[in-house]
């Protein structure tokens, strides 16, 4: 389950840190004490920037990082359908039923801030 | 004992060698003498008990009934006293909807949610407080048992043995102050049965509850031990079938207990195989097990200790060991036990408002019993060295 690459994100998570947006939300999994705060520059239905304030298991957090920068650049009607298969593909390994929550909470949170945002 | 010895009463290590199973404080593995016997039950004596008017009934009631007395001669309680429950889940909760008392409620910071939750809930339907003792160094602390427990108090719910910290609890003083000041003492024996005699005369508890799939016995197996005269006056919980003396259109007479507490028909194979799980444990001695749970833990505690990164939250003493680790959340943790063949518990055991307190996201928690080799134990101590090497930054 711990390839490099996760290992990687989740020790040097990409796009760290918060902006001041309309376009944010915040997510976590309560019994597993997962959260994380995403934060969307949006131009024209364009994500331009991304960030995020993430403290959680490796899967989370490298969850988290793999879509701030797979995200960067997608329209947000497209990430706005995006389902757990395509999260799943990013992540390449094989996720047990018990970390499912864990690897969705990004994706689940990053829909949630445009689903509260009325700009969409 | 001999551990080596003893892992071959027990099928699931023919199907899985390599397993190295510290997760027993969740459950325990079975052995072939409690498979046999409810394989038994249902090869020779299946049947609804209590009713039948034909011998196979009645070698049924006598085999739930022996069931109870070998459960209460286990305890020193009279058979009686013994109500059998799916778990100590189910045990809490038949007490809260059942017993009335006047005054509060008390309860302990480390608190697992089955012993807490169904006092909350009663505390909220029949306005009571609720305060909680604190817990110090894992264990409840005396000091504040003294300073909370007053005469308004009128229930105390607390543990044997934390499932979050596995130190036994100063229990006795505890129940000591609860009956100086009148109120009931209910402890939740679910992690001390497997592993140490408990002799409800000697702690002189009001009401005992314990999990019998912890200490060898089938899923779906509890007990709640009451003193006779508490369970006399006590509501039913769940009414139907089995639990009465008669029924007429206008009224109802129940059942003395332990009947009347166990409506509808019981787990009868269950019993019977928990009765065949405390025939096993009695045969190696209460003594032999509990001295190899707290020495294998010792040396897990021994060894946690070395590895940096790694902080041991379990006090001395205990029989099982929950620690952190700085560099990684205890599931990811657990993970990588889990890819080196050894099963833990990861996460907040049940506890959240202990978590809180402690200020972790959880633990991680490794639990021996009687298999345990220290075999067993270097294994996990690898492990653990693995995951730290995995997360260090």
């Amino acid at each position: 389950m711990y390839r490099e690459e996760i290992l990687d994100h989740y020790k040097r998570p990409r796009n760290k840190g918060s902006m001041d947006t309309e376009i944010e939300a915040e997510g976590e999994n309560t019994s597993c004490g997962d959260n994380t705060h995403i934060y969307f520059e949006v131009e024209n239905g364009e994500i331009l920037e991304i960030m995020h304030e993430t403290e959680g298991c490796a899967i989370c957090t490298a969850a988290v990082s793999i879509l701030s920068e797979e995200l960067t650049g997608k329209k947000v009607d497209e990430a706005e359908s995006l389902e757990r298969d395509w999260m799943l593909e990013r992540l390449g390994v094989d996720i047990s039923p018990m970390r499912m929550k864990c690897a969705m909470l990004g994706l689940k949170t990053a829909q949630k801030a445009f689903q509260k945002s009325e700009q969409f | 004992m001999e551990p080596q010895k003893i892992r071959d009463d027990f099928p699931i290590f023919d199907e899985r060698p390599e397993l190295v199973y510290l997760d027993n404080a969740a459950t325990s593995q079975k052995p072939e003498a409690v498979i046999k016997a409810v394989k038994d039950f249902y090869t020779e004596n299946n049947s609804n008990i209590g009713r039948g008017l034909y011998k196979l009934a009645n070698d049924a009631t006598k085999a739930y009934k022996d069931s109870r007395k070998k459960v209460a001669d286990f305890v020193n309680a009279e058979e009686n006293e013994i109500i059998f429950v799916r778990n100590t889940t189910e045990a809490e909760n038949l007490l809260a909807y059942s017993l009335e008392f006047e005054g509060d409620i008390v309860l302990s910071k480390m608190a697992h949610h089955s012993e807490q939750l169904p006092w909350r809930r009663k505390a909220e339907k029949d306005d009571k407080e609720i305060q909680y003792l604190d817990t110090e160094d894992g264990k409840v602390s005396v000091k504040s048992a003294k300073e909370i427990i007053t005469e308004d108090t009128g229930l105390i719910a607390i543990s044997h043995i934390s499932n979050v910290f596995g130190a036994e609890n100063p229990v006795e003083e505890i129940i000591k102050v609860g009956h100086e000041n009148d109120a009931l003492v209910v402890l939740d024996a679910a992690q001390s049965a497997p592993h140490r005699n408990l002799d409800v005369k000697d702690l002189e508890a009001d009401f005992v509850a314990f999990s019998g799939h912890k200490m060898f016995g089938p899923s779906g197996t509890g007990v709640l031990y009451g003193r006779k005269e508490l369970l006399q006056n006590m509501r039913p919980y769940q009414v139907g079938g089995g639990m009465i003396t008669s029924v007429t259109e206008d009224d109802v007479g129940y059942a003395k207990p332990p009947e009347k507490f166990e409506g509808g028909t019981p787990n009868i194979a269950g019993a019977v195989g928990l009765a065949a799980a405390i025939e096993y444990l009695e045969d190696i001695g209460m003594e032999k097990v509990s001295a190899h749970s707290k020495n294998l833990t010792e040396k897990m505690i021994e060894g946690l200790e070395e590895i940096e990164g790694i902080e041991v939250i379990s006090p001395e003493g205990a029989n099982l060991v929950s620690f952190t680790c700085e560099y990684a959340h205890p599931h990811d943790v657990a993970e990588v036990l889990n890819q080196h063949g050894v099963a833990v518990r990861a996460g907040n055991h049940c506890a959240q408002p202990q978590m809180v307190e402690l200020d972790v996201n959880g633990t991680t928690r490794a639990s021996p019993y009687i298999y345990n080799t220290e075999e067993d134990i270097e294994k996990f101590l690898k492990a653990v060295r693995e995951a730290v090497k995995t997360f260090n930054v």
